[in-house]
């Protein structure tokens, strides 16, 4: 195995660099950007590794068989302390390369199809209205995180995958300590706690099998000499719960407070429901809520634009300058619910919010579902909704990839 | 124009779906299905955001104008 590359120029841009506002790239980012597509940055444990700001060589990497998703190797990179934790070396299908992935991944391909979108929609549709009503009757002030950008995602993967909701100051406290934490040690903690919780559902389930979600479905499946253990169902169940709820949370609090701070184009989107699909990708481009496209280490030599990524070494999508790549976003950073219409409309799913290639989003039609619901139930049942601080003061999250807000203040 | 669709590259990621509706949807299994392998010229620009979009390079636009020229199907947009 190749040695990691070392450090000799102290320069080197530092990774990861906070936001200044909550929709844009860090300024540094911003500069990266300008001065071309491949970069070299440093982590925290000294390490360099590449960091890719153009979307075509974004791309073309993250579609490149050659690029390894593999956690468990040594040479892949901990772009954050929280990612050298134990817990997050094998994490299921993200963090595997094929046949493995694919595996695991089409096991799981029916429950997050189009069809079975479309068919849970209105159950959203009703929870959301459910919500917003609990928000009026309790008056303002209200923390939107809390009332509603949270449980919208957080029921709905636990209806999915038949995890009790009543559990869910658990797993989402949990979750939040896994994904926040500043160091591998309180990841790991955070990561156990949700591993042995998940553990006992699933051995609740194999003692009465027949129950509703993708766990008992699963539940079924294992065979400790096939395609799934009961190994491998823990980390797809530890995967998927956290990644169905804390983004998709993140993305309804800062795509409220883009709209908010937008107010010519959330009166556009209101005049044009028709446009609401498109505008979802438009924010999503936007907002970047999780600001890595994707993490990989290259198995060979691969040349790409004049340089060498070589073998062993780390690459790092940056989503939020990819979608900001001028060659396909003309004026990159504006905010434009009509950006893409008509029989273009489909094109604003070029941003690579959601990653590309064989590890594209599993949960990503889901996600476009719910955040589709979550703005227009709230604009319209609440359609005075104000924030409740000013911008500059609303608690960020910070030293990490995952954007979102602590809390997010609102009125009406 | 003639469309393929490779089941066992197909992640199940839906933009050929959203895309092109009446070329492609998918079964059960979550996976890609075509509807319809030999699409008019009315469905080129559509199928062409599909095989762009799609992640897993599962999608292939085989242009027949090019070797069916007696179709006289117009110029691509």
């Amino acid at each position: 195995m190749n040695a990691p590359p070392t450090t000799a120029n102290e320069e080197l841009f530092a990774y990861p660099q906070d936001r200044a506002c909550p929709w844009q790239p860090s300024p540094g980012y911003q500069d990266l950007g300008r001065r071309g597509p491949l970069h070299r940055v440093r982590l925290w444990d000294g390490r360099t590794i590449w960091m890719v700001t153009g979307h075509t060589q974004a791309r073309r990497l993250l579609a490149d068989p050659r690029m390894s998703a593999d956690r468990s190797r040594d040479d892949f990179p901990a772009v954050l302390p929280r990612l050298d934790a134990p817990i997050f070396k094998p994490i299921a299908i993200i963090g595997f390369d094929p046949p493995v992935h694919d595996v695991h991944r089409r096991l799981l391909a029916p429950d997050f199809s189009l069809k079975h979108v479309r068919a849970v929609r209105p159950q959203v549709e009703e929870l959301a209205r459910r919500l917003a009503a609990d928000m009026l009757r309790a008056g303002p002030p209200v923390d939107l995180v809390q009332a509603y950008a949270l449980p919208i995602p957080s029921m709905v993967i636990s209806e999915l995958l038949g995890v009790p909701y009543e559990d869910h100051e658990f797993f989402e406290a949990k979750t939040v300590g896994l994904l926040q934490a500043k160091s591998a040690e309180d990841a790991e903690r955070a990561g156990r706690e949700l591993w042995d919780y998940l553990d006992g559902l699933i051995t609740r389930k194999e003692r009465e099998p027949g129950g509703s979600g993708v766990l008992s479905r699963l539940a079924g499946q294992v065979t400790e000499d096939g395609d799934l253990t009961r190994e491998d169902l823990l980390r797809i169940a530890l995967a998927l719960l956290i990644g169905g709820h804390d983004t998709t949370s993140q993305m309804i609090a800062l795509g409220v407070v883009t709209l908010l701070e937008h107010p010519d184009q959330l009166a556009a989107l209101r005049a044009d429901p028709g446009a609401l699909p498109a505008a979802i990708d438009e924010l999503l481009r936007l907002v970047s809520i999780t600001d890595v496209s994707g993490v990989r280490v290259a198995t060979e030599d691969i040349e790409i634009d004049g340089e060498v990524i070589r073998a062993g070494e780390g690459v790092l999508v940056s989503s939020s300058m990819t979608n900001r790549d001028p060659a396909v976003f003309p004026r990159p950073y504006e905010f434009d619910v009509h950006r893409t219409v008509g029989d273009n409309a489909a094109s604003g799913r070029q941003h690579l919010t959601f990653g590309f290639g064989i590890h594209q989003c599993l949960g990503q039609n889901l996600a476009r579902m719910e955040l589709e619901v979550a703005f227009s139930v709230l604009f319209e049942e609440i359609p005075g909704l104000r924030l409740g601080t000013p911008l500059e003061a609303l608690p960020t999250r910070s030293g990490g990839t995952m954007q979102g807000v602590h809390t997010l203040p609102v009125e009406w | 124009m003639k469309v393929t669709a490779d089941r066992s590259r197909c992640m199940a990621a839906g933009h050929c779906a959203i895309s092109a509706p009446a070329v492609f949807d998918h079964g059960e299994d979550g996976l890609v299905v075509v509807l319809d392998a030999e699409p008019g010229e009315d469905q080129r620009r559509a199928v062409e955001v599909a095989e762009n979009l799609c992640p897993s390079r599962a999608i292939a636009l085989l242009d027949a104008s090019a070797a069916a020229p007696a179709q006289g199907a117009p110029p691509a947009g």
